[in-house]
């Protein structure tokens, strides 16, 4: 670890502190035992002579041992204490947040899930997996969990802490350099929990307004992506049960469609009753995204590789993607991309429509169709 | 309702009637505590095996960055069985077995007070290694070494895995709180005439401490592992939060129970490692009241220093304070320990035969980790080297060092006891430099890469270009070689009991009283029960032996001179 941020640099000393404690320790125990074992080695008709121990020289022993754990405990409360108090931003750090005045800490909500993390900036912006942050600003993340314990730990920044489902915890630190630094969850969290990395990106202050400015803008317009899909579908539903007669069960509804459509429609007609009409939808996007599946290896690479594997089979923290019944469609592909759900994050965010049309493409008939 | 019987006449017999059954038949059905904790003892070094096999395929996986010859959740899965292997099915029932074993034939006692408590005990943790084991046949748990919910709640792991692993555990346990209280009883009341507590053997005051530990933090351990039980099976809500469970309980509860567990460890290879120094060096314990008092005060303060695991768990900070001054107070005790033991060195003529080495071995790998438990109690330094791989290694070296080293220690010095036969000497002596070498490698280098780089414990994998690629290389040779080394140990024991030197009763001239008995001991275990006038009793009746003989020889002498 090389620290930078005050409270780390405190740890960092401790944990000095504490290894030349153990070398006195080891180095004692150790001496005395094989000093010891030189000089009383049996053989060549020796007797045993034991020298007497006086009832006060266990006390003297004692002493000297209670006055060094003593000073250990002295010890670790000072850099304890030093490192968990709230480090002040600097005239350099963040001053003033969308036109406020920052009083106090920037207040980060850090939320732990199967297997990303999620950072919520004031102001409504958020991110996943990257947390950016200004330098020489003092920053509280406020630490939890939506399912099981993960363990924040970025060493070079902050102290270790649990987020638990159900509790707050706060963390104070102050990152004193620019850079990007790496951590990783570090309790066991399921099965992929070896790859659930942490980065964290230090800018300037100025880079940080400009950061949460663009992810404000990509989320409204994710957002604004995603009611146009919702209302297109409502719509989609009206002409639907305007247009069939109202006496037909739904199973024949769906065998008709998927008799109707062509062979892209087969997985999508056999699929639970109440999901007709975005069989309909996708036989649709499928048809239209001859040429998107290609633009979406490349949206797949840079998004999703990282958690479902650069050849979707999982790995990385992500599930198989030919193992997921929402990843053999289309429609219920696109809408899992957007909305995210069972551990994996909403890209409404993030990618465009027409990007998580492709992406979906991608997964659909390369993927799990296996071109 | 008892009714007074007609005598009946006595049915005289040329020795005992044969009994129809089989050998095996016997062996796991008597109550006697020898061969009850025979079981404990057997069964224990075949999931020692298990264990080092285990740890030895997650260090294949780890052997090399992002590998793919585990898949995440088979490694989390080995990982579940080999948390539960190590401690509940090697570490505990090798220290009860020896305790149970020996204890008694160390204070002159001529069976347990309880015996079908121990016999309950031990049926229900064999019962619990099946279960365990069983799990092969559906799905093993996920949920680690220590399967802290929510994780281990059924929303997020559905199968009955996590079922088993409790199942298996709690039954472990269950037994070993049985046999507790057999042997706490049978310390307490069946001393042999004479024997106090201030001359009982020190191993035998350790069997007494650890028993009422263990009776103090098994309950704790079943109440939580119930408790998740009702949580996974019906809609219980002990560790689910928001409605008003809390999923730190658990932390709360196990840590006792498996820091208590950690003493035990600690208490049992100080106290075995004192008789065998005391014997082999011909001297008497180093202020044996120092040693005694030491062990009571790591029992307790240990155990009360739980929280040193929660460092990083939201609780506050003061609770962290607390569980760092009872980690530090430990110093005193421990040190203590460590200053009598070799001090029992001193002036001694020491014969250097395996028990020695081993127990050597075993004071050294626990200074190493000791010292690093040490430094990981400070809270600060905790902020950053909790979970990593360097408290792995600190872990294990203790824990290595105080059931492996120190359990060999043991067995090596009370196997003549037990079989009548003596373990291999040269077999004992490689099996110990393999077992060392391999305990060094395999952990000094995931120290480093814990301390300098932050690996992880439990995962699956590490990545590439972080800096570790060399220690884990290093670790998983280590940990083949230890294996290979756990499996000499193996063989040599196994081989013993039929193939080894004949040992006669008291191989080692040692000074208590199991020694005064014939091996392997009779069911009754004494003919006569001695007075106990000090802390080495043997050596007493021995002086006295001798005494009578020099007497007699005189005697003779003088009555063959002729008459002047």
């Amino acid at each position: 670890m090389t620290p930078h941020s005050p409270g780390t640099g405190q740890i960092n000393t401790l944990i000095w502190i504490g290894f030349f404690a153990a070398l006195i320790v080891v180095l004692a125990i150790n001496l005395g035992l094989f000093g010891v074992l030189r000089r009383s080695r049996g053989g060549r008709g020796r007797v045993a002579t034991q020298p007497r121990g006086a009832v006060g020289l266990q006390w003297r022993v004692a002493g000297v041992l209670s006055g060094f754990a003593a000073l250990l405990f002295v010890l670790g409360i000072i850099f304890t204490s030093n490192a968990t108090s709230e480090p002040k931003t600097t005239s350099a750090g963040l001053t003033s947040y969308h036109g406020e005045k920052l009083e106090g800490p920037l207040v980060i909500k850090t939320t732990g899930q199967q297997w990303i993390w999620r950072y919520d900036y004031p102001n409504g912006a958020f991110s996943y997996y990257k947390l950016v942050i200004p330098v020489h600003t003092e920053i509280k993340l406020k630490l939890t969990s939506t399912d099981v314990i993960h363990t924040w730990n970025v060493p070079d920044l902050t102290p270790k802490v649990e987020a638990v489902p159900g509790k707050m915890t706060a963390v104070y630190f102050r990152a004193d350099a620019e850079g990007e630094f790496w951590g990783q969850s570090s309790t066991l969290s399921g099965q992929a929990y070896a790859p659930m990395r942490i980065a964290v990106e230090v800018v300037s202050p100025e880079r940080f307004e400009e950061f949460i400015t663009e992810q404000q803008k990509d989320i409204r317009k994710g957002n604004e992506a995603a009611e146009e899909i919702e209302s297109e579908k409502v719509a989609e539903e009206k002409k639907f049960e305007e247009e069939e007669a109202p006496e037909k069960g739904s199973e024949e509804e769906e065998t008709s469609i998927g008799e109707g459509e062509g062979e892209s429609e087969e997985e999508g007609g056999t699929e639970e009753s109440g999901e007709g009409e975005e069989a309909t939808e996708g036989g649709e996007s499928a048809e239209a995204g001859g040429a998107n599946a290609e633009a979406g290896k490349e949206v797949f690479a840079e998004n999703c590789s990282v958690c479902h594997g650069s050849d979707g089979h999982g790995g990385n923290g992500g599930p198989d993607l030919t193992t997921m019944p929402k990843a053999q469609e289309q429609a219920s592909a696109e809408e899992q991309v957007t909305n995210g759900g069972g551990g994996m994050p909403p890209f409404a965010g993030t990618l465009s429509e027409e990007e998580i049309k492709n992406v979906a493409a991608y997964v659909v008939e390369d993927i799990v169709g296996g071109k | 309702m008892s009714t007074a019987q007609e005598p009946r006449p006595e049915i005289a017999v040329d020795g005992f009637p044969k009994r129809n059954r089989w050998a095996w038949m016997d062996f796991v059905s008597s109550a006697d505590h020898k061969t009850v904790a025979k079981v404990l003892m057997v069964g224990s070094g075949g999931f020692l095996f298990l264990a080092a096999l285990e740890l030895l395929l997650m260090r294949l996986q780890l052997a090399i960055p992002e590998n793919t010859f585990m898949e995440p959740y088979t490694f989390n899965r080995v990982l579940s069985l080999y948390g539960a292997t190590s401690i509940f099915f090697f570490v505990l029932p090798l220290i009860m077995g020896l305790f149970l074993y020996i204890a008694p034939l160390q204070v002159g006692a001529r069976g347990t007070a309880l015996p079908r408590l121990s016999q309950m005990g031990t049926m229900l943790w064999a019962a619990g290694a099946v279960v365990l084991y069983s799990g092969f046949l559906w799905t093993p748990s996920e949920a680690g070494v220590n399967p802290l919910p929510p994780l281990s709640e059924l929303a997020f792991l559905s199968n009955n895995g996590v079922d088993a692993w409790i199942t298996a555990c709690g039954f472990a346990t269950f037994g070993f709180v049985l046999i507790s209280i057999d042997l706490a009883t049978t310390l307490q009341v069946d001393r042999a005439p004479g024997m106090a507590w201030r001359r009982a053997p020190l191993f035998a005051w350790a069997a007494s401490v650890g028993s009422w530990l263990m009776l103090f933090i098994g309950p704790v351990l079943l109440a939580a592992f119930t408790m998740l039980m009702i949580d996974r099976n019906y809609d219980g809500t002990f560790f689910v939060d928001g409605a008003g469970g809390a999923p730190l309980l658990w932390q709360h509860l196990t840590w006792i129970f498996y820091s208590g567990a950690y003493m035990l460890v600690l208490i049992f290879a100080f106290a075995a490692i004192a008789e065998i120094f005391s014997v082999f060096s011909g001297n008497e314990i180093f202020n044996r009241a120092a040693v005694m008092s030491s062990i009571v005060a790591i029992a307790v303060i240990g155990t009360l220093a739980y929280m040193q695991n929660m460092y990083t768990a939201p609780i506050g900070i003061g609770w962290k304070y607390f569980g760092m001054l009872m980690s530090l107070a430990l110093i005193v005790p421990v040190g203590l320990a460590f200053y009598n033991l070799i001090a029992t060195l001193r002036g001694g003529a020491l014969r250097m035969r395996a028990p020695v080495l081993w127990s050597i071995g075993a004071l050294v790998m626990l200074s190493l980790g000791l010292a690093a438990e040490m430094q990981q109690s400070l809270v600060g330094a905790a902020f950053y080297l909790k979970n990593t791989t360097d408290s792995t290694a600190a872990t294990s070296f203790a824990l290595i060092g105080g059931a492996v080293f120190g359990g060999f220690a043991a067995l090596h010095y009370w196997y003549p006891k037990i079989t009548g036969r003596a373990m291999g000497e040269q077999l004992g002596r490689i099996s110990f430099v393999v077992t060392a070498a391999g305990t060094l490698l395999a952990f000094v280098p995931l120290a480093l890469a814990g301390w300098e780089e932050d690996q992880v414990v439990d995962a699956y994998k590490f990545f590439n270009h972080t800096g570790v690629n060399f220690y884990n290389l290093l670790s998983s040779i280590g940990v083949l070689i230890l294996f290979v080394g756990i499996t000499l140990i193996l063989i040599n024991a196994v081989a013993s009991v039929k193939g080894g030197a004949r040992a006669g009763h008291d191989p080692w001239g040692g000074d208590t009283l199991e020694w005064f008995t014939v091996s392997p001991p009779p069911v009754h275990n004494f003919d006569v029960q001695p007075d106990v006038r000090s802390a080495r009793p043997l050596r007493d009746i021995r002086a006295a032996i001798a005494a009578r003989t020099h007497e007699a020889e005189q005697r003779a002498v003088r009555e063959s001179q002729p008459v002047a």
